[in-house]
């Protein structure tokens, strides 16, 4: 609560800051801010919350220890964003803080996301989270590319809000009450009409399956994610995806439980047909941002599985991990991308050819981020890939085959890039812009690499 | 008034919303003009507002009711943006046109 507190003041801050167009000012309150909300996050994480605020809203929202683990992990990725924007948004002057502001509002949304006990606050917080990225996602005025990506992301925004919204009003309809704990016990109890809340439940799903990118409901994310800017494309793939999966994990554990036979079997089916269409469909790419987005989608069928074993215990702990460990990969992934490709204007993969000559250490820290991204041993990806489909594989076997396989197959298009760095022939002439802020933000991405990779079972065990 | 309200059926104000929001996701996938699919997504918030007006007169329940004004106040933020959006690319393209903006997709 106080994280959630102080980011939105941090918020209303940056814009103001934003008014004497002093960029050194708003850079600090941003990063000041978010460190002291990831602060306060960790001490209520580690010594408990002794001013009662994150009790006090409990019918609306609750930070518990689930809450508040995943409030950390995204300060923890909002506060790497926000080193790399002091360098992405250099082209911006006068709407700098206002960037800067939506940035920060939208994770307040993600903050809600994690700690809603009603539906109506998950609604609001999905609002919350999305309608600053429309403007955002539409930032570069006039670059046609980018206004186009706004406007798709906008319509099935709202689309998928209308979808998710019926949902809700039918599961209303159904049990009396948007509390999550009251539409549970409705759900369950067997007294309630079934046909309202199971089609309530059913485009619930459809409604969030459209946020979070899983197939047949992605087809905006790969044009979305290409025409975006490129922070706030790693924004969208890394935060935004927390947020989604962890509310959809959240309201299918506490809310929906009860139906787990009747929402599983679509949903497996989801989750197999995410993975392997976006697996598959990466293979053929030549863009770097359209990869990911395709690589974001096929992670989205792996965090399904997730979903699935919602009645097992360690699940929450599994997708906090693997979410986490997949938004620092793709954040190293997109540090180096932006300096890579925004100065020579070539967003294709020729733009990594022959990286590892020019600068050793930023090709070391892509294949770093790559080899997390496909799960290779010994790296945090595996660790993650390894826990997720744990928890699944004694209800789901075939699907668990299925992911490992896909895994095999990602393998291809990551390792695209490994061997443009290193293995090449071709030589190009680009520059790669020398900044330190990128450096230090990759490093720093790396060292959590290196953390989760040393201790996995700490993070995993934040949530029980 | 709410004697009146209830010798429809709630079963009725169901179908009702169903077909109003059917019609809104129809028009959203099929119509190509950007406002007439900004005005079927307005439709399909306002098919949910009816039934939650109607869910919360039948369960004599106000929290329904209080759901409509939230999702009024987020309907009007999103149709400001949306709106705002609009105008950014009628200034670059000089049209409304949605089939117009598939640059990306190759």
């Amino acid at each position: 609560m106080k994280a959630l507190i102080v980011l939105f003041i941090t918020g209303i801050l940056a814009l103001f800051a934003g008014l004497g167009g002093n960029r050194r000012m708003i850079n600090f309150v941003v990063i000041f801010g978010t460190i002291a909300a990831l602060g306060l996050t960790l001490l209520d994480l580690a010594v408990g919350d002794t001013t009662g605020l994150n009790e006090q809203f409990s019918l609306m929202i609750h930070f518990d220890r689930n809450a508040l683990a995943f409030s950390a992990t995204t300060l923890a990725t909002l506060l790497l964003l926000l080193g790399l924007s002091t360098w992405g948004l250099r082209g911006l002057h006068a709407t700098l803080g206002d960037n800067y502001g939506l940035l920060l509002f939208s994770a307040c949304g993600a903050l809600i996301m994690y700690s809603f006990t009603n539906v109506v606050m998950l609604f609001l917080g999905i609002e919350i989270l999305s309608i600053p990225l429309y403007v955002l996602a539409g930032s570069r005025r006039d670059d046609l590319a980018s206004n186009e990506a706004a406007l798709k992301y906008f319509l099935m925004g709202s689309f998928a809000t209308g979808i998710l919204l019926f949902g809700i009003a039918l599961l209303y309809g159904g049990s009396g009450s948007f509390d999550v704990k009251e539409i549970s016990m409705a759900i369950s109890d067997g007294r309630h009409s079934a046909g309202m809340l199971h089609t309530g439940i059913l485009l619930v799903m459809v409604g969030l399956g459209f946020k979070v990118s899983a197939a047949p409901f992605h087809f905006w994310a790969p044009d979305v994610y290409t025409g975006s800017p490129n922070l706030v494309t790693a924004f969208m793939a890394t935060i935004v995806k927390t947020a989604g999966f962890a509310a959809f994990f959240f309201l299918f554990q506490k809310g929906f439980l009860g139906a787990i036979g009747f929402w599983s079997v679509p949903l497996a089916a989801l989750a197999a047909l995410t993975m392997t269409l976006a697996n598959v469909t990466a293979i053929w790419q030549q863009n770097f941002k359209r990869m990911m987005a395709y690589s974001s989608i096929s992670h989205a069928g792996y965090l399904l599985l997730g979903i699935l074993a919602a009645d097992s215990d360690g699940s929450g702990g599994a997708i906090l991990l693997y979410t986490f460990t997949y938004s620092i990969a793709t954040i190293c992934a997109f540090a180096i991308y932006m300096v890579v490709s925004e100065p020579n204007n070539d967003g294709g993969f020729s733009a990594f050819n022959g990286l590892s000559k020019k600068e050793p250490v930023l090709a070391a820290v892509m294949a770093i981020a790559m080899l997390s991204l496909a799960g290779i041993p010994p790296t945090a990806g595996f660790f993650g890939k390894y826990f997720l489909f744990a928890e699944a594989t004694e209800k789901y076997p075939w699907l668990v085959v299925l992911a490992v396989i896909n895994s095999a197959i990602s393998i291809y298009y990551y390792f695209k890039i490994i061997i443009a760095m290193y293995f090449s022939r071709e030589e190009n002439a680009y520059t790669v812009e020398r900044s330190g802020i990128v450096r230090w933000v990759a490093l720093a991405g790396v060292a959590v690499i290196a953390l989760l990779t040393i201790f996995p079972g700490e993070i995993y065990k934040l949530i029980q | 008034m709410l004697e009146i309200i209830r010798q429809v059926p709630v079963e009725y104000y169901v179908l009702y919303s169903a077909i109003l929001f059917t019609i809104g996701v129809m028009g959203v996938l099929i119509r190509r003009n950007a406002i007439v699919v900004l005005m079927c997504i307005e439709l399909m918030l306002n098919a949910v507002n009816l039934l939650l007006a109607a869910f919360s007169t039948y369960l004599s329940d106000s929290k329904g009711q209080l759901m409509v004004f939230f999702i009024m106040v987020v309907a009007a933020a999103e149709a400001a943006v949306g709106l705002g959006i609009l105008i950014m690319i009628y200034r670059n393209t000089k049209s409304t046109d949605i089939s117009l903006l598939d640059k990306l997709r190759n």
